[in-house]
C-alpha cells in the first residue's frame, strides 16, 4: 500500500472511532499519526495529505468521510464520518433526536453559532424545509436515514434462504 | 426521387399558424404530486385518487407523481379533467433503486461490519457468511462497494 491509501484508511478509521471531529490541525494530524503507529510518516507530509482538496473529495466519495475546514471564528477543522445505520429503528431514532440549538448540524452536532451559510435547511419531500438544519456533507447520511425508514414501513418480511 | 418536390402528393400540407404554437408552460401546467408510500400503479389510474384535486387540473396536463417513500416516479398525462373526477393515462413509471447502505441489498444470513483501518487488503468493511464464519469481502473503503462485490459473487449467483 502506498502512503496516500495508509493515511486515507488511517484518517477514515478516527473519523469512525470520534464520530464528529472538531478541533486544530495539529492535533487531527497527531491522531492519524498515532493511528497509524511507527510507520507513521512525517507531520509536514500529513499536513500536505489534509489540505489537499482532493483527498477531501475522494474521503467523502469513497471513504464514507468528511473532511472540511469551516469558517468559524477559530478556523476549525471538522472530521465526520458518515457511515449510516442499517437498523431501521435505530435510524428512525437518530432522526427524531434533536440537537440542543437549531444552530446544531442534526446529524453531527456541531455548533455553527454565527457562522453564515455553514448549514443548509433540509426539504422534505413536499419541498418545504423542515426544523432540521445540517452541513452540507452531513445531509447525504441524513436522507439515507429517511430514506432507510420511510421504506421500512413498506418492505414486505423477507424469508431466510437458509 | 425522393426529395424533389412532391408531385405525387394528393393531400396538400396546411402549415400550423402562429397562434397554434405556444409555450407549454403557457397552456398547460406540470404538477408534482406526492403519494403515500405503497400506492400502486393501478390505482394512480383511478379517479378516486384525485378526487379532491382533479378541478384544479386541465387536459393535457402532466403529473409527477413522487412516492413518499421515493421508492418510484412516475408521470402521468391528463386526458380530462373536473370536479370529482380525472381520466389520466400513465405515460412512464420508473422503480428508483433500493438503497445499498440499508439491509435491503444485503441477502439473508451474511453480515457487514467495519473491521478497523484497510491495512494490505484487510480490515475495512467486511462481509462474513454467518453460517460458517467465511469471509467473502474485506478490505473494502465503504459499504457500497462490499456490498455490491458481495452481490457480484459466484456464490449468489
Amino acid at each position: 500500500m502506498d502512503t496516500n491509501e495508509i493515511l486515507l484508511a488511517h484518517t477514515q478509521y478516527v473519523a469512525k472511532f470520534y464520530q464528529a471531529y472538531r478541533g486544530s490541525l495539529e492535533k487531527l494530524i497527531e491522531l492519524i499519526r498515532y493511528s497509524i503507529g511507527e510507520a507513521a510518516p512525517e507531520p509536514e507530509r500529513v499536513r500536505n495529505f489534509l489540505q489537499k482538496e482532493s483527498t477531501q473529495r475522494t474521503l467523502e466519495l469513497m471513504y464514507e468521510t468528511a473532511l472540511w475546514r469551516s469558517s468559524d471564528r477559530t478556523k476549525s477543522w471538522r472530521l465526520v464520518c458518515l457511515a449510516t445505520q442499517t437498523d431501521p429503528e435505530v435510524a428512525k431514532r437518530l432522526l427524531a433526536k434533536r440537537p440542543p440549538s437549531s444552530d446544531c448540524c442534526s446529524f453531527c452536532w456541531a455548533d455553527e453559532r454565527g457562522v453564515l451559510d455553514a448549514l443548509i435547511p433540509e426539504l422534505d419531500i413536499y419541498g418545504n424545509p423542515t426544523t432540521v438544519r445540517l452541513h452540507r456533507q452531513c445531509s447525504r447520511p441524513w436522507k439515507l436515514h429517511r430514506d432507510l425508514v420511510a421504506r421500512a414501513k413498506t418492505a414486505p418480511a423477507r424469508e431466510s434462504l437458509l | 426521387m425522393a426529395n424533389s418536390p412532391s408531385t405525387e402528393t394528393t393531400e396538400k400540407i396546411t402549415p400550423l399558424v402562429r397562434s397554434a404554437v405556444a409555450f407549454h408552460e403557457s397552456r398547460n401546467n406540470t404538477w408534482s404530486a406526492v403519494v403515500p408510500a405503497g400506492t400502486t400503479k393501478d390505482r394512480l389510474l383511478q379517479s378516486g385518487l384525485w378526487s379532491v384535486v382533479s378541478d384544479t387540473f386541465h387536459s393535457f396536463d402532466r403529473i409527477n407523481v413522487i412516492w413518499a417513500d421515493r421508492s418510484g416516479y412516475a408521470e402521468l398525462l391528463v386526458v380530462d379533467a373536473g370536479r370529482g373526477f380525472c381520466n389520466v393515462i400513465l405515460l412512464n413509471y420508473h422503480q428508483l433503486p433500493a438503497l445499498l447502505v440499508s439491509e435491503h441489498g444485503l441477502p439473508p444470513g451474511f453480515d457487514i461490519y467495519f473491521d478497523g483501518p484497510i491495512n494490505n487488503g484487510e480490515g475495512g468493511y467486511c462481509v462474513k457468511r454467518i453460517a460458517d464464519g467465511v469471509l467473502l469481502v474485506r478490505g473494502k473503503s465503504n459499504r457500497d462497494e462490499a456490498l455490491a462485490e458481495l452481490l457480484d459473487s459466484a456464490t449468489l449467483r
